[in-house]
């Protein structure tokens, strides 16, 4: 008897680890490029990585290849560069195996904004019985021209921003609105998370779960704002549910979809 | 001769100070430039990404020789054919009040 209530006790104590950790991590996906702000003395090929984590910890899930990646320049010219990306493994010094992300090397041939985006092939999460779907995008300015990083990819859910995102000092606010559908989307939660380094001076310890990820809510006109206190990367993450189910194992299952947008800030010196 | 003086210094300053604000808060110029089948592009603009219109661009060879200017057209673009034997061009842009820049293509770009 007594045997059996530890056993019991071990259960219930292994559960609650396992919700607390699929409560404290926030899923991600993420576009990281090289460099944001490209200026004629720069390299004119930058490296995207993209990525689906928890930017918190820094941790890996495993990433399918993208149904869709590209670029929308200066608002107007899209190009489909999904033929170009390509399979590459990392980890997180915590996590024992290696998962996929994706990545390319892109020249850039004229001035303007390069928005690029991608659309990700749903994920199955078994922590929260629904499949993950992140509209992920990131601004990289070429040459001084400031134009197109306000322009809308016309995705199921996305930030358009209202803070130009880049050239960005830390302590600045990042401001955006959420579109659903088209439409602005009113009091919808958007998560932010710092891109956490796994070592280094920059590296954060966040002293409860709650300083993981950040939230807030967009307001009647689906605008958010949020400070960013630290210099580095941060992602915002618009969540709503899909209007459409998706089937896991012949069952019919909710879609979280996601719109996120990165963005870098810089110390004042 | 001492009034139109007057009148010409005092319409100088009126000129002068109409022109201050646009100058404070005009952008950045910038010019661009990239070669393709035999060609060079060259692309002016202002940081908002308005064209520079009617803008003076320069050419100089790797010996600081000007090999030829032209002017910008409408859309802020001035093309011309790759000059042979050259190892790096120097465009220089200059749309005027002090507004100047430049962009080197080397020896790379150029092929």
């Amino acid at each position: 008897m007594k045997n059996i209530k530890r056993a019991f006790s071990v259960i219930i104590v292994f559960f609650f680890i396992l919700a607390g950790t699929s409560i404290a991590f926030a899923h991600f996906g993420v576009i990281l490029p090289s460099d944001d702000i490209v200026t004629p003395k720069d390299s004119k090929t930058i490296q995207l990585d993209i990525k689906f984590m928890h930017p918190m910890e820094g941790s890996y899930m495993e990433m399918a290849k993208p149904k869709k990646f590209g670029v929308l320049i200066r608002g107007s010219e899209v190009k489909n560069l999904t033929p170009k990306i390509q399979a590459k493994k990392t980890k997180s010094p915590e996590q024992q195996k290696e998962f996929t992300y994706w990545s390319l090397s892109y020249s850039i041939k004229k001035p303007g904004d390069y928005v690029f985006f991608v659309e990700p092939q749903p994920y199955w999460e078994p922590a929260e019985d629904k499949f993950i779907v992140h509209y992920t995008k990131v601004c990289v300015n070429a040459m001084g021209m400031e134009t197109g990083w306000d322009a809308k990819i016309n995705l199921p859910i996305e930030i358009i921003p209202l803070t130009r995102p880049y050239g960005i000092w830390t302590g600045n606010v990042f401001r955006g609105q959420v579109l659903l559908n088209g439409k602005p989307a009113p009091f919808i939660e958007v998560e932010v998370e710092y891109l956490n380094p796994s070592k280094g001076p920059n590296k954060v310890h966040p002293p409860a779960d709650p300083f993981i990820t950040q939230v807030i809510k967009t307001d009647a006109n689906g605008v958010f704002t949020y400070a960013m206190p630290k210099a580095g990367w941060w992602g915002f993450a618009a969540l709503a549910d899909a209007p459409w189910k998706l089937k896991y194992n012949g069952q019919e299952k909710n879609v979280e979809i996601g719109g996120v947008f990165w963005v870098h800030t810089v110390d004042m010196k | 001769m001492n009034k139109m003086g007057g009148f010409l210094l005092a319409s100088l300053i009126f000129v002068g100070i109409s022109l201050l604000p646009s100058l404070a808060a005009a952008h950045n110029v910038q010019v661009f430039a990239y070669v393709e089948d035999g060609k060079v592009y060259t692309e002016s603009y202002f940081a908002d990404g308005t064209p520079v219109k009617n803008g003076q661009i320069k050419v100089f060879n790797e010996k600081n020789e000007e090999i030829l200017e032209g002017k910008t057209k409408e859309d802020g673009t001035f093309t011309f054919a790759l000059p042979q034997g050259v190892n790096s061009l120097r465009i220089t842009i200059n749309a005027g009040m002090g507004h100047k820049s430049e962009y080197i293509l080397k020896k790379d770009d150029l092929q």
